[in-house]
């Protein structure tokens, strides 16, 4: 073992959480492929490691929408399309640029409206957020919560695991002095998913969510089935 | 929710030899094998879903076209793809302002876990953390800014106002304590 040899063994641990510094790696990476059986079993040893490092992250159920999008992704041939445009075609694309330029300061004026109102939204979802608790009615793997802000009414509703039941839909109720009040049906996707944005959801002491008839509770009254979770925001 | 036991699709080297040659039900398996551990490791370092969910489809495009150069020597199947959504994920965090990232973010180092995550995810993840927690809180710290931030050792040294010679005693000294408190853990 040369006198080097042992600077490149204390290596193999930053090289497998990928932190060498340029000038360490390269000499490195030099060393394993002329060959060294003693720095590829640490190598191999260090990458075990940072794989279980892997799962100090906070798990996330994977969406099934990603596997069709993963699958869909390779399905196309390995070479690649190739495509051809007809040359006739192309003024027809010219067209559709001159078309984007003209169109461009009404885009503009929009797309600054919208990233004021998306930046609203944001500073909203970065603040403290209140869970939807299940009830004692509600499925245990219920997750939700509320992000709401007193001062402007404004709330924003994250969802998740909310499938309903066949021919049932789930309800959404500010709780209000006066009474429950509905804030519409919640539309989730295949995986019980759903965002809710509420420019203004009033004044209200919690929200609820209630398992309703596919249409939702009759209008004017309040739920007319069971509350499966709620939070106290007041 | 619950995850099954035995791990889909069997030998995963097996696996990424099949891929090599063009297999998607091979893709289909090891996907359904990594991708709980691979979406919490790219949600953690993009800090949020859409973003993460984008690396992983960019990841398992990159494992389809490069299966064949998988070289088990070099470690485990499961660390091999960490490292392609580890690289895709701090790629795309490098490539957007601070401003873009909506929840959470990188070196948040929360636990917060989804609770639809299958139960073999969440008790896998309870361990590592406890693991983590028992090393010493430089050689932690070092791990997660090489691993979940992407710093290079200089970068940490500077980040922790400590001297280069420190944090590679400490990254080397913290990965083999994590590596030692989990021996016996299997790998992903």
């Amino acid at each position: 073992m040369s006198s080097g040899h042992d600077r490149f063994l204390e290596l193999c641990a930053a090289w497998a959480l990928g932190a060498l510094d340029e000038g360490d790696r390269a000499p490195f990476e030099a060393h394993v492929a002329a060959g060294c059986p003693a720095c590829e079993a640490e190598i191999a040893r260090c990458a075990e490691a940072a794989a279980l490092l892997a799962a100090a992250a906070p798990p996330v159920a994977p969406p099934a929408s990603l596997r069709d999008r993963v699958l869909d992704a390779v399905g196309e041939p390995r070479r690649g399309r190739k495509f051809s445009l007809a040359p006739a075609l192309g003024w027809i694309v010219a067209a559709g640029l001159l078309a984007v330029v003209l169109m461009g300061w009404q885009l503009v004026t929009d797309l600054s409206r919208t990233v004021r109102q998306e930046r609203e939204w944001n500073e909203l979802l970065q603040s403290p957020a209140v869970p939807l608790a299940p009830t004692p009615d509600g499925a245990r793997d219920l997750s939700a919560r509320v992000h709401y802000d007193k001062s402007t009414g404004r709330a924003l509703l994250v969802f998740d695991n909310y499938r309903p039941p066949e021919g049932r839909a789930y309800e959404l109720w500010a709780i209000r002095d006066k009474g429950p009040e509905s804030l519409g049906l919640l539309e989730p996707d295949s995986e019980g998913r759903a965002v809710l944005r509420l420019a203004d959801a009033g004044r209200a002491a919690a929200f609820a969510v209630s398992l309703e008839p596919p249409g939702g509770a009759p209008k004017g009254g309040g739920p007319t089935g069971a509350v499966v979770s709620v939070a106290a925001v007041g | 929710m619950e995850a099954a036991r035995n791990p889909p699709g069997g030998d995963p080297v097996a696996c990424l030899h099949r891929i090599g040659a063009g297999d998607r039900d091979a893709l289909g398996a090891l996907y359904d094998r990594y991708t709980p551990l691979l979406l919490s490791l790219a949600r953690r370092v993009v800090g949020n879903a859409a973003d993460a969910e984008d690396v992983l489809q960019q990841s398992w495009v990159q494992v389809w076209h490069s299966a064949a150069r998988y070289e088990p020597a070099r470690g485990p199947v499961a660390g091999w793809l960490c490292n392609i959504v580890r690289s895709r994920a701090l790629d795309r965090v490098r490539s957007r302002s601070s401003r873009e990232r909506v929840e959470g973010g990188a070196g948040g180092g929360g636990s917060a876990s989804d609770p639809a995550a299958s139960l073999v995810e969440r008790e896998r993840h309870s361990r590592v953390r406890a693991a983590l927690g028992a090393i010493d809180a430089s050689e932690r710290r070092v791990l997660e800014l090489a691993y979940f931030e992407g710093l290079a050792q200089s970068e940490i040294a500077e980040r922790l106002k400590a001297p280069l010679g420190t944090v590679k005693t400490w990254t080397r000294r913290g990965l083999s304590r994590l590596r030692d408190l989990l021996q016996g853990e299997a790998t992903p």
